[in-house]
C-alpha cells in the first residue's frame, strides 16, 4: 500500500436539518477500497460521536447543542461489506517507498490552479528610472517594450509630484446619514519615537499636497 | 501613520458600486499571450476629496489640525469610488483589453 501523504479536508456532518463542520487530517492511501473516506478513532473520538454499528446510526452534537443523527442506508451498507470481501485481503502492505512530505498533496493541487509566473526579471534603466522587464521576452520585444515606455514616460509616476490633478467633477462625495452627530475624537498621546515618525509623515503628506492645515 | 476614521466611516451608509470579480477577470484573461499589469500608484491618493467634504476628514496631530484634500487610506467607500472613477476613465475600452482590479 502506498502512502502518498495527508490533506486537509472540510467535512460537513449533517442530517438535512443542522450541521457541522469539522476539518480533517487524512492520510491519503493508494489501495482498493469498498470505502472513499475512513474516519478514524482520533477523529471520531475529537467531534464527540456515539456511533452505534447495530442501529447503524452516528450521533454527533451541532454547535448550536442539538443532535445530528446520520443514518446509514441498508442496502449501501450491505453493499460496501460485500465489496471489502471481495478485494483480496492481504495484498495490504505498506511499500518499503518512504512517504511523501506533509502538504505534498495540497502543493499539486495548489500548482494545477495556478498559472505560472513569469521567469526571472532583469533591471533595465530607461531614462534613467529603472524598470524591470521579464527575462522570457527576448531581445526583439524588451527594446519595443523600452520604446513605448520612453515615449510615454510622463504617464508613468515615481513620487506624488509626478502625478497631475484629478478633475474636480470627480471628486469623492461623502453621503451621510443626516441624523449622525459630529464626533470629535480626543487627541492620542505618543511617545516621542511615534511623534517623530507622525511628524515625518505629515510633511511628506503635506509635501505631496495631500492634506493642508486647518 | 494613519488616521482612525471609524466614526466617520461609521456615519456612511455603504456605496454598493459593485467592485469588479476576480473570477470574471480570469475568465476575459483566458487565452490571452502577453498579459500586463499596471498599478496605480497611491491610486486613492489622486481622487480629490469634495470640498465640502474634506474638514470631514481633519485629524490632529502634536503641531496642527490638517485635513485630507485627496481620499485618505481606510475610509469608507472609497474603493466604491475608485473603481467607479477607473471604469469612467476606460470605459472606451472595457471588456476589449483593460480590466480594473482594486
Amino acid at each position: 500500500m502506498e502512502v502518498r501523504g495527508h490533506i486537509e479536508l472540510r467535512m460537513t456532518f449533517t442530517d438535512g436539518t443542522t450541521s457541522r463542520t469539522v476539518s480533517i487530517k487524512y492520510l491519503v492511501v493508494n489501495a482498493p477500497s469498498a470505502y472513499n473516506i475512513l474516519l478514524g478513532r482520533p477523529t471520531l473520538n475529537r467531534i464527540r460521536v456515539v456511533a452505534s454499528t447495530r442501529h447503524m446510526k452516528m450521533k454527533l452534537s451541532s454547535l448550536e447543542g442539538t443532535v445530528i443523527t446520520i443514518k446509514s442506508d441498508q442496502t449501501e451498507a450491505k453493499k460496501c461489506y460485500e465489496n471489502s470481501l471481495k478485494s483480496k485481503r492481504g495484498v495490504f502492505a505498506l511499500t518499503t517507498q518512504p512517504p511523501k512530505e506533509e502538504g505534498v498533496i495540497r502543493a499539486k493541487i495548489a500548482r494545477e490552479r495556478r498559472s505560472k509566473p513569469a521567469e526571472d526579471v532583469l533591471e533595465r534603466e530607461i531614462s534613467r528610472k529603472m524598470f524591470k522587464l521579464g527575462k522570457s521576452l527576448g531581445q526583439k520585444t524588451q527594446d519595443q517594450i523600452t520604446k513605448v515606455i520612453a515615449r510615454h514616460l510622463d504617464a508613468l509616476a515615481w513620487s506624488a509630484s509626478d502625478m497631475p490633478d484629478i478633475d474636480l467633477d470627480l471628486c469623492h462625495r461623502l453621503t451621510m446619514d443626516p441624523q449622525v452627530r459630529p464626533v470629535r475624537q480626543r487627541r492620542r498621546k505618543f511617545n516621542e519615537d511615534r511623534r517623530q515618525v507622525v511628524r515625518k509623515e505629515t510633511k511628506k503628506l503635506l509635501k505631496a499636497g495631500h492634506i493642508r492645515e486647518i | 501613520m494613519c488616521v482612525d476614521f471609524t466614526d466617520i466611516n461609521k456615519a456612511c451608509p455603504k456605496d454598493s458600486y459593485p467592485l469588479s470579480s476576480i473570477d470574471a477577470l480570469m475568465d476575459s484573461a483566458f487565452g490571452c499571450r502577453l498579459l500586463s499589469f499596471l498599478d496605480a500608484f497611491s491610486g486613492y491618493n489622486q481622487i480629490m476629496m469634495h470640498p465640502w467634504n474634506k474638514c470631514k476628514t481633519t485629524f490632529m496631530t502634536e503641531l496642527s489640525c490638517y485635513c485630507y484634500k485627496v481620499i485618505p487610506f481606510r475610509l469608507k467607500n472609497a474603493g466604491a469610488t475608485y473603481q467607479r472613477l477607473m471604469d469612467r476613465v476606460l470605459a472606451p475600452m472595457l471588456g476589449r483589453i483593460p480590466s480594473v482590479c482594486r
